[in-house]
C-alpha cells in the first residue's frame, strides 16, 4: 500500500525546492522515515514517558518573579493530567480579552478586579446563633464593607435571593428560620452563607493581570471557571483557556481536552528541559480520551478497561477481575501482549504479528503464507 | 530429519472463565478426602486424606495413583470434600447480596417487568454492539441496581422485604439471620432466563454455585510439604487450614448425625465458614485473620496470586531466565561500540547451543575436544532429545557419534550476538544487542559511548547479558535490538549514544583552526584510529585528518557549542563532501543527547556507518589528548579582581535593599526577597561568565565545548554560592527566631537566613557548610521520593498501553479499537526521522 505523504510536508518541501523539484525524493523520504508496522507504538509512549518522568522534579519550583502564581509543576503535575483528575490541586485560567480591551491596561485591570470572587466569609467580621430565637446573626464592619463596595442592603438582597428570612439591624444581619431545631442545623445555615459568593466568579481567588511584548494585557487566575468566564462579553473565547483537563472537556468537549493534555504535559516537560516528542504524548491523550470522555491512566480508567481479563488482573486487584469473569463467563482472547507473556507464547506485536510458515512442512490447514515478513 | 515434530502449532488461543459447580467439582475429582490425618504412623500418605497418594506426589520416587507419573511429570490432581452444611464462598458475598435483593423473596423472579425486560434485551444487544463487553457490563450493573430498588415483585405481587448484609457474612431478613442452606435454596429459585440480565450464565455461573456444598481440594503438588533437615515433614500454610477445615467439617457431620443441640452445629457450621474463609481469603474486613502458633499469617490462596510477588506479577508476567551472567561493568575505550567484552569464566559456562550441520561438524569437534579449556563445548544434545556432558569418559564417544542434527551447546564465542541490560529497564534501550568480544579479567567490559542508554556508570554498576538460545531471538537480537540500530532514542529522536567529556575535548583540539600535524604523528593517529588513508604531505590540520572519518558524499551544517558563545565564524560546522572545511566538533554535534551530526548520519547513512564513526572518532579523540592534552588547576577559577568586586558589589547592594524592604512591614516581603535572591544569582552568573577568560582557560574551555561542567557549576566554585533554600523558602527553621546560635534573633537579613557569601574555592564558613548542607539535603529526600513515584507511573502507562500497535494502514489500534488514524498525524517514526521531522 502506498502511503501518501502529508500536505504539509509537500508544502515546505514545494517551498524550499520549488514547484518543478522531482516529489519522487520526498516520497522516498517519507517512506524511510515511517513507522514499522505491527510497532508496539503504546509501549514506545510508555517508556518515553516513564523514562523522562524519572529525571522530572518532584518539588514544585517556581521560578521566582512576585508575578507568578504558584502552579504545580514537575513530576506531581504530570502524574495529575494522567490521572484525569476531576480537582486538580492549582487550577489556574490564562483570560484573553477581546482585541480593542486588550490594549487598556486600565480597562483589563479593572476586568480582573471584576471577576475576583468575594465570599460572605470575607466581609463577615462574627456571628453569633440562638437556637433559643431559632435566628443567626451575622455581624459587619462597615468600613469593610465599603472597601468591598458593598451595603448591608446588598448582601440582604443576595440572602434573600436564596430565600432566607432577613432582617436588617444597624451592622448586623439577622436570619430567622423556623424549622431549625437543633444547633447543627444553624451551624450548616451559616456554613451555606459563608460560601456565598457576593461578586465576581466563582472559584476565582486571585487574579494577575500579566503584559505581553506586544503592549497587550492579558489575566491570569488562581483558580477556575471556565464556563462563567466564556460567559462574560468582556473575554475573548478563542484563546482563553482553563488548566483543568475535566472542566474544559465538559465546557469546550473532547477534542479540546485532548488538545489540553498535550500541551499541558509538553509544557510541564518542557519547564524542566526534558524533550519528549509529542506523538507519543498525543497516543496518551488520545488513548485517554478516544471513547469520548477523558479517562485516567489508573484502574478507574484506561488500564480497567483493557479487553483482556489477565491483562487486568495482572495490573492491580487480580482477584476482583478473576471472579466477575467467572460470574459473566467471560473469554480472555490470547491475542493481547499481557496474557502471550503469561503464557510464554509470542506476542502478536512487532515480529510477532507476522507468521512465516513453511508450506513444505506446516500443517496444511494453516493456509497460506500471511503476508510479508518485516523489515526493520 | 522430522522437521515437524519440532515446531509447536497448537497455541493457547483463549481461557474461558466460570463457576465450577458442584458436579463438576465431584466429576474432576480424584478422591473424597474423608480423613484429617495426613500420614499414618510409617509416615506414609493416609488414604482419603490431605496428602492421599491420588492428589498427586511430592517425593521423588513415588508414583502418583491417578496417572501413574513421578514427581517430574505429575501435574497434581484436584480431590474434593462432601460438606456437611453449605457454606459461603466470601469472594461471592457482593453477588448474592445483589442477587437476594434483586429478585423475589417468594417467587424467586427478576423484579423488573416482563415488558421492561424485553425492551432490556434489545437495549443491551445494541450497547454490546455498540460499545462492546465493557458496556453490556455497565448496562447489567444498571439493571441490577434498578431491580433492587423494586418494591412489590411484579410476577406474582407480593411484597418485598429487603435483604441486609451484616459483614462479613451474614444476611439478615425480617429480622433473622439467613442461613447458606437458606440462602442457597433462594438462590436456586432463580429463573435460567432471568440469569443473563443478572450478570450471570446459566451454564457456567448459576447462582447456586456460589455456595459450597462440595469444596475442591488442591492437588499436593501445589503445596508440598517441605521436609526439613531433622527429617521432620513441615506442611504448607494450605494444607494446615485444610486439616482444619476438614476436622471441622467431620465434627459439624458428627454433631448432626448424633442430633446435637441447635446450638452447637450452629456454632460448628460458623467456625467451618470461617476457616474456608480464611482458606480463601485472610484479610476479609471483620473476619480474624488466621495465624501460625507463632504469629505469623497464613498465606492463603488470595495472597498467592495478588501483589508483586503474587503469581501475576511475580511468576507469569516476571520468569527468571537461564544462560544469562551478570558482573561489575568497567570501561574499555578500545573495544568497539556495539561489543561487550565477556570474562573467560563467563564465556565458558553460558552457552549457546549450535545445530551440528555438514559445514560446522569440523569446527564443533574441535571444541568437542577441547571440553576443558575454551573455546569450549560442554553438552551435546542428540536428535532423541538426550542431553550429555563432555567429560573425559564420554568425550570419545560423543565425537564418534556426532553427527548433523546434534546440538552442540558450545561456550560464547567472539561476535557472538547477547543481549545486554542493565536496570532498571525504564526503556526498550536498557535492553540492547552487543557482540560478544571474549577478555581476560573478570568484568563485563563496555564503551563508555554507550553508557547512556542504559544509565551505567562504573561505581560499581553489575549488568546482566543472555545468550540466545534460537535462531528468532538472533536475528532479532541482531538486526532490530542491535545497539547499532538503536543510537538515536525513539523518544526525542536524538542520540543517546556519542562522545562525552574527553572524547569531546579531544575532538574540540583536534578540529581547532590552529592544530598542525606532521605526517609521522598523523600516522599514529590514523594507525590508532583505525584509519586507512595514504598520507603524502608534511603536515596535515586536524580537521583532515577528522575528515577522513566522514562519509565522502556528507554535506552538513550546523551551530558548534563553541559558536554559540563565541560567535566566531570559523568554528561553526561546515562539512561539504566529506570535507571539514571550518567548524569545530564538540558536544552539538557529537555529544550524547545533543549530536546532531550523529543524528544525521544515523538518518541518512544508518546504524553501521554511525557506529563505525564514534568508534573511530572515540579513539582519534583519545590519541589527539594524549599527543596535545588538557589539564586544569586552581588558577583557572580565580577571577579578575574587578569581577571579584563586582560579585561582592552584587551581594552589598542586595543586602542594603533587603534591609530597607524588612524596614516597612509587607506580608509579601518574603517573597519578594527570594525573588530578589535569584535575581542576584543571575547577576553573580552572568558577572562570572564575563569574568572567565577565553579558551585559555582549560575549564572554560571544557564548558564552551559543552565536554563538561556549565556555568551553573562554575560560578558558586569561583565566584559565590548564593541563597540556599529549603521547601521553596528561605532557610528558618532551627531555635527560636534564628538559624543557629550564631546570629541575633529575629535578623531576617541575608545572611541570617542562609545567603552565602563564600565559594567553593575559597571554602565555606562552617555555619554556611551546614546551611548548605540543609539545602543539598533537601534534593536527596526528593531523589527517593521520587523514584517510586515514577516507577507507578510508568507500571501505569505501560499498563495500559502496551496492546497500541500500528496496523497496516499505519491506524494505532488495541484490538479493534482504533485509537489514531494514522499515527502520529503523519506516521513518521522519531528515531528514523529528523527528530520528528521530514527534512530533506
Amino acid at each position: 500500500m502506498k502511503i501518501e505523504v502529508p500536505k504539509k510536508y509537500i508544502e515546505k518541501f514545494i517551498e524550499k525546492y520549488g514547484k518543478n523539484a522531482d516529489i519522487g525524493r520526498l516520497q522516498a523520504a517519507y517512506e524511510r522515515s515511517l513507522i514499522t508496522k505491527g510497532e508496539d507504538v503504546g509501549v514506545i509512549a510508555a517508556q518515553s514517558l516513564g523514562e523522562a518522568s524519572t529525571q522530572l522534579t518532584l518539588r514544585t519550583k517556581h521560578t521566582a518573579g512576585i508575578a507568578a502564581l504558584n502552579t504545580t509543576s514537575g513530576l506531581p503535575r504530570i502524574v495529575e493530567i494522567f490521572d484525569a483528575k476531576k480537582e486538580i490541586s492549582t487550577p489556574t485560567m490564562n483570560i484573553y480579552l477581546k482585541p480593542e480591551i486588550e490594549k487598556s491596561k486600565q480597562k483589563v485591570a479593572e476586568f480582573a478586579n471584576k471577576i475576583i470572587e468575594i465570599k460572605a466569609s470575607d466581609v463577615i467580621t462574627s456571628y453569633n446563633i440562638s437556637l433559643r430565637r431559632k435566628e443567626l446573626t451575622l455581624f459587619f464592619d462597615k468600613e469593610m464593607l465599603r472597601s468591598y463596595g458593598f451595603t448591608l442592603k446588598d448582601i440582604d438582597r443576595k440572602l434573600s435571593d436564596i430565600k432566607l428570612n432577613t432582617s436588617i439591624e444597624e451592622n448586623r444581619i439577622i436570619i430567622k428560620d423556623q424549622s431549625a431545631d437543633s444547633v447543627k442545623k444553624l451551624i450548616r445555615l451559616r456554613n451555606k452563607i459563608i460560601n456565598l459568593t457576593l461578586s465576581g466568579v466563582k472559584g476565582i481567588s486571585r487574579v494577575i493581570v500579566n503584559e505581553t511584548e506586544e503592549k497587550k494585557y492579558w489575566v491570569m487566575t488562581a483558580g477556575s471557571n471556565l464556563k462563567d468566564i466564556l460567559k462574560m462579553d468582556e473575554v475573548d473565547q478563542s484563546r482563553t483557556m482553563s488548566n483543568n483537563i475535566i472542566e474544559t472537556a465538559e465546557v469546550l468537549g473532547i477534542e479540546i481536552a485532548r488538545n489540553l493534555i498535550i500541551k499541558e504535559t509538553l509544557e510541564t516537560l518542557e519547564n524542566v528541559g526534558l524533550v519528549v516528542d509529542i506523538r507519543h504524548i498525543m497516543l496518551i491523550a488520545d488513548a485517554m480520551c478516544f471513547s469520548g470522555e477523558v479517562k485516567g491512566v489508573n484502574r478507574y480508567g484506561i488500564t480497567g478497561e483493557s479487553s483482556s481479563i489477565l491483562a487486568r488482573a495482572s495490573f492491580e486487584v487480580p482477584l476482583k477481575h478473576l471472579i466477575n469473569a467467572s460470574l459473566e463467563h467471560d473469554i480472555d482472547e490470547f491475542k493481547y501482549v499481557a496474557n502471550n507473556i503469561i503464557s510464554n507464547q509470542v506476542a502478536p506485536v512487532g515480529t510477532g504479528s507476522v507468521k512465516l510458515i513453511s508450506l513444505d512442512y506446516g500443517r496444511k490447514d494453516e493456509g497460506k503464507p500471511e503476508g510479508k515478513n518485516k523489515e526493520k | 530429519m522430522r522437521l515437524d515434530t519440532n515446531f509447536v502449532f497448537s497455541k493457547i488461543y483463549g481461557i474461558e472463565f466460570g463457576l465450577l459447580s458442584p458436579r463438576m467439582i465431584e466429576k474432576m475429582s480424584s478422591v473424597a478426602i474423608t480423613s484429617s490425618e495426613l500420614y499414618d504412623i510409617d509416615g506414609f500418605p493416609v488414604d482419603g486424606g490431605l496428602a492421599d497418594m491420588k492428589l498427586g506426589v511430592t517425593d521423588p520416587g513415588l508414583i502418583c495413583r491417578t496417572c501413574g507419573n513421578t514427581i517430574k511429570d505429575c501435574p497434581g490432581h484436584f480431590g474434593h470434600l462432601e460438606l456437611a452444611r453449605p457454606i459461603f464462598n466470601v469472594k461471592m458475598v457482593p453477588k448474592i447480596y445483589d442477587l437476594l435483593n434483586a429478585t423475589c423473596d417468594s417467587c424467586g423472579r427478576i423484579l423488573i417487568s416482563d415488558s421492561l425486560l424485553k425492551k432490556a434485551t434489545s437495549t443491551m444487544d445494541l450497547i454490546e454492539a455498540r460499545e462492546g463487553l465493557i458496556g453490556k457490563k455497565r448496562y447489567v450493573r444498571k439493571l441490577i441496581r434498578h431491580a433492587k430498588s423494586i418494591n412489590t415483585c411484579p410476577f406474582c405481587h407480593s411484597k418485598q422485604n429487603k435483604v441486609k448484609l451484616e459483614k462479613p457474612y451474614s444476611f439478615i431478613y425480617n429480622g433473622q439471620k439467613l442461613n447458606a442452606a437458606d440462602v442457597r435454596e433462594r438462590l436456586e429459585r432463580i429463573n435460567d432466563a432471568d440469569l443473563q440480565f443478572l450478570g450471570l450464565n446459566q451454564d457456567y455461573s448459576r447462582p447456586e454455585w456460589m455456595i459450597f456444598t462440595v469444596l475442591p481440594i488442591p492437588p499436593v503438588t501445589i503445596r508440598p510439604p517441605i521436609t526439613l533437615e531433622s527429617g521432620q515433614k513441615s506442611e504448607d500454610d494450605l494444607t494446615h487450614k485444610l486439616t482444619d477445615i476438614v476436622r471441622t467439617n467431620q465434627r459439624l457431620a458428627e454433631n448432626i448425625k448424633s442430633g446435637a443441640p441447635e446450638v452447637i452445629i450452629e456454632e460448628l457450621w460458623d467456625l467451618l465458614q470461617y476457616h474456608i474463609t480464611t482458606f480463601i481469603s485472610n484479610g476479609t474486613a471483620q473476619v480474624p485473620i488466621a495465624r501460625h502458633k507463632s504469629g505469623k499469617k497464613l498465606k492463603t490462596l488470595e495472597d498467592r496470586i495478588k501483589g508483586k510477588e503474587g503469581r501475576f506479577r511475580g511468576s507469569t508476567l516476571g520468569k527468571r531466565a537461564n544462560y544469562s551472567a551478570r558482573s561489575t561493568i568497567s570501561p574499555d575505550s578500545m573495544i568497539h561500540l556495539d561489543e561487550v567484552g565477556v570474562p573467560i569464566q563467563i564465556a565458558r559456562e553460558v552457552t549457546y547451543p549450535e545445530r551440528v550441520t555438514d559445514i560446522n561438524i569440523d569446527r564443533l569437534k574441535s571444541l568437542i575436544k577441547n571440553f576443558n579449556g575454551y573455546p569450549n563445548a560442554s553438552y551435546v544434545i542428540t536428535p532423541d532429545g538426550i542431553r550429555r556432558k563432555i567429560t573425559e569418559n564420554t568425550v570419545q564417544n560423543i565425537l564418534d557419534e556426532i553427527k548433523p542434527g546434534y546440538i552442540v551447546e558450545r561456550s560464547m564465542l567472539n561476535g557472538d550476538i547477547i543481549l545486554f541490560n542493565r536496570q532498571p529497564s525504564l526503556h526498550r534501550l536498557s535492553i540492547m544487542g552487543h557482540s560478544v568480544k571474549v577478555l581476560d579479567g573478570k568484568t563485563l567490559r563496555i564503551n563508555p559511548a554507550s553508557t547512556l542508554p542504559y544509565n551505567a556508570d562504573f561505581d560499581g554498576d553489575e549488568m546482566n547479558i543472555h545468550v540466545l538460545q534460537t535462531e528468532e531471538a538472533l536475528a532479532e537480537a541482531a538486526l532490530i535490538m542491535n545497539i547499532k540500530n538503536n543510537i538515536v532514542s525513539p523518544r526525542h529522536g536524538l542520540p543517546l549514544i556519542g562522545s562525552t567529556q574527553d572524547y569531546i575535548s579531544g575532538c574540540a583540539i583536534l578540529t581547532r583552526k590552529e592544530t598542525r600535524i606532521d605526517k609521522s604523528t598523523a600516522e599514529d593517529f590514523l594507525v590508532f584510529a583505525g584509519i586507512d588513508a595514504d598520507l603524502n604531505r608534511p603536515t596535515y590540520s586536524g580537521r583532515e585528518i577528522f575528515s577522513m572519518l566522514l562519509p565522502k558524499d556528507l554535506n552538513f551544517e550546523d551551530e558548534s557549542s563553541v559558536y554559540k558563545y563565541s560567535k566566531d565564524e570559523d568554528t561553526y560546522v561546515s562539512i561539504k563532501n566529506g570535507k571539514l572545511e571550518r567548524g569545530i566538533i564538540d558536544s552539538a554535534t557529537i555529544g550524547k543527547e545533543n549530536g546532531s551530526l550523529l543524528q544525521y548520519l544515523f538518518v541518512q547513512y544508518g546504524g553501521d556507518v554511525t557506529s563505525k564513526f564514534i568508534d573511530q572518532l572515540s579513539r582519534l579523540a583519545l590519541i589527539t589528548l594524549t599527543k596535545f592534552g588538557i589539564s586544569a588547576n586552581i588558577s583557572n577559577f580565580d577571577l579578575p579582581n574587578k569581577t571579584m568586586e563586582e560579585i561582592h558589589k552584587i551581594f552589598e547592594d542586595g543586602n542594603k535593599e533587603v534591609e530597607s524592604m524588612l524596614k516597612e512591614y509587607d506580608s509579601d516581603v518574603e517573597m519578594k526577597i527570594i525573588a530578589l535572591t535569584n535575581k542576584m544569582r543571575g547577576k553573580i552568573r552572568n558577572a562570572t561568565r564575563d569574568g572567565i577568560t577565553g579558551t585559555a582557560n582549560e575549564i572554560n574551555y571544557m564548558m564552551i565545548t559543552g565536554a563538561k561542567g556549565s556555568i551553573m557549576n562554575f560560578f558558586p566554585t569561583a565566584g559565590m554560592v548564593g541563597q540556599q533554600l529549603l521547601r521553596d523558602a528561605r532557610m528558618n527553621n532551627g531555635y527560636e527566631g534564628r538559624l543557629t546560635a550564631h546570629f541575633k534573633r529575629n535578623d531576617m537579613g541575608l545572611i541570617p537566613r542562609g545567603f552565602v557569601v563564600s565559594n567553593y574555592r575559597d571554602g565555606l564558613n562552617p555555619i554556611e557548610f551546614f546551611l548548605h548542607a540543609g539545602s543539598s539535603r533537601e534534593g536527596l529526600m526528593d531523589n527517593v521520593i521520587r523514584t517510586p513515584v515514577s516507577g507507578y507511573m510508568n507500571r501505569r502507562l505501560s499498563s495500559a498501553l502496551q496492546d497500541l500497535k500500528v496496523a497496516d494502514d499505519l491506524s494505532v489500534r488495541e484490538g479493534n479499537k482504533i485509537i489514531q488514524f494514522m499515527y502520529g498525524e503523519d506516521g513518521l517514526d522519531v528515531s528514523l526521522s529528523d527528530k520528528g521531522e521530514l527534512n530533506i
